[in-house]
């Protein structure tokens, strides 16, 4: 068991977060942070908690620049139905659970679209489905990537 | 290792309330956002190589010696040719202010303002939010409310001020606005941003003020935060609909918002008014 692999994890999905687009393009780039979260709280879900969800999100907040608490509180809420329904969909196919991906990540934008109505902030909610449905493309990419990663330095999975 | 849904619920509960605390002290309390500021400063590296990495890629076919000396003269040439660009608007409103002042013959001096240069970590990859990351924070006297300028305009302010790096609030984001004087005719209004970044309104003008399409807004200078006199926006299209009660015009930032790599922070000379302002404020029980 290593917490090096989290760190590591993290780090990059930080890197790929920060990574500048044209505005064009914004709105097309995956929700990094969001899918990570969404493959520990299914397999590692003795990294992935609530409250970790919740300092994640925060990190998020800061490195965009968004309102303070409205990542954190979208990714925490995700975090909190994904651990719901956990052993349900760790046992769906890849297909299902790209929607699944979808509707987390969907999650996750629309609680930090809500906190920034609530701090007088604007914001179409429909480019944030956009954002969901490309992340929900990758996660079979992220998903393999993690777990083959994770089997080959052995992190213990629930 | 499973949790009960009890705890989950119970720490669901627990970050609701802290999250309405954060945002309600990130509103309320001026040392949140001073916190935040030093905080976000930790990510800067993380920026700043994201964005090297970036610019990298882009400029990885460079790669003969001739050409990295050519780019590094172009450079300093280019940030040369920016802190002329902005004397240059400067010269321009101070030539107009002073043609009004000579006609009116009384006129005080108006002392120049300074710049310092910065680079552009990083822009905020929400497209719900148009902020950016420049390279100078406390060290370099940035403080919070500070314009920031490009070579054609006004680009934002400084809204958080770390050790090492500063946030600065585009005039784009739908949360800015910014008063101006339109060039041509004097009329003052309010520019808003609309989150997109091409793309200002002027709000509350009535349908009979002097506004046309292509007119030039320049800072005001009223509310003492943006020195007066820099270009801001033109005026793009200006609909006047019968029964309505203000007019809809929309406005094109003249500063490239969304692809900007260097910036200037405007140091102000204090002035007369300045300090008088700034010791009203001090004054405890002023009314």
């Amino acid at each position: 068991m290593t917490p090096l692999f989290p760190i590591g994890v993290l780090v990059v999905v930080w890197f790929l977060s920060a990574i500048p687009l044209p505005f064009e393009y914004q709105i097309y780039w995956p929700l990094w942070l969001a899918l990570s979260a969404f493959w520990f709280a299914l397999y590692a879900p003795r990294f992935m908690g609530v409250v970790i969800a919740w300092f994640l999100g925060l990190s998020l907040d800061l490195l965009l620049g968004a309102p303070l608490a409205s990542y954190a509180f979208g990714l925490a809420l995700a975090v909190y139905l994904a651990g719901l329904f956990r052993l349900r969909l760790r046992h769906l196919t890849m297909p299902q659970q790209i929607l699944v991906a979808v509707a987390f990540c969907w999650v996750t934008l629309q609680g930090a679209v809500w906190v920034r109505w609530l701090s007088g902030g604007q914001g179409n909610p429909l480019l944030s489905t956009v954002t969901a449905c490309v992340s929900g493309l990758v996660w079979p990419l992220v998903s393999l990537s993690l777990n083959r990663i994770a089997r080959r330095i052995s992190v213990e999975r629930v | 290792m499973f949790q009960p849904h009890s705890t989950s619920g119970a720490q669901l509960l627990f970050v609701t309330v802290l999250s309405g605390l954060l945002l309600l002290g990130e509103n309320t309390l001026e040392s949140v956002g001073q916190v935040r500021g030093q905080i976000s400063s930790l990510f800067s590296p993380l920026q700043s190589l994201a964005n090297h990495s970036v610019q990298w890629i882009a400029g990885s076919a460079q790669t003969n010696t001739e050409r990295r000396h050519l780019s590094a003269e172009i450079q300093r040439l280019t940030l040369e040719n920016e802190r002329l660009m902005v004397r240059q608007q400067r010269m321009h409103a101070l030539e107009s202010e002073n043609n009004d002042l000579r006609a009116s013959l009384a006129a005080a001096a108006r002392l120049d303002d300074e710049f310092v240069h910065a680079e552009v970590l990083a822009h905020s990859p929400d497209p719900f939010i148009q902020r950016m990351v420049i390279n100078r924070g406390f060290s370099a006297r940035a403080a919070t409310g500070q314009a920031v300028l490009d070579m054609n305009g006004l680009v934002g302010q400084v809204v958080e001020v770390g050790s090492l790096s500063s946030q600065v609030l585009l005039l784009t984001d739908a949360s800015h606005q910014v008063p101006v004087t339109v060039e041509r005719s004097g009329y003052k209004a309010i520019a808003r941003g609309t989150g997109h970044p091409d793309q200002l309104e002027l709000i509350n003008v009535p349908p009979t003020a002097e506004i046309e399409p292509g007119d030039l807004l320049r800072t005001s200078g009223l509310g003492q935060r943006f020195p007066q006199g820099y270009p801001v926006a033109r005026v793009v299209s200006v609909t006047r609909q019968p029964g309505q009660a203000f007019a809809k015009i929309l406005a094109a930032p003249v500063a490239q918002t969304d692809r900007l790599d260097r910036v200037m922070l405007v140091y102000r000379t204090q002035t007369a008014r300045d300090r008088a302002f700034a010791t009203l404020e001090v004054v405890p029980g002023d009314s």
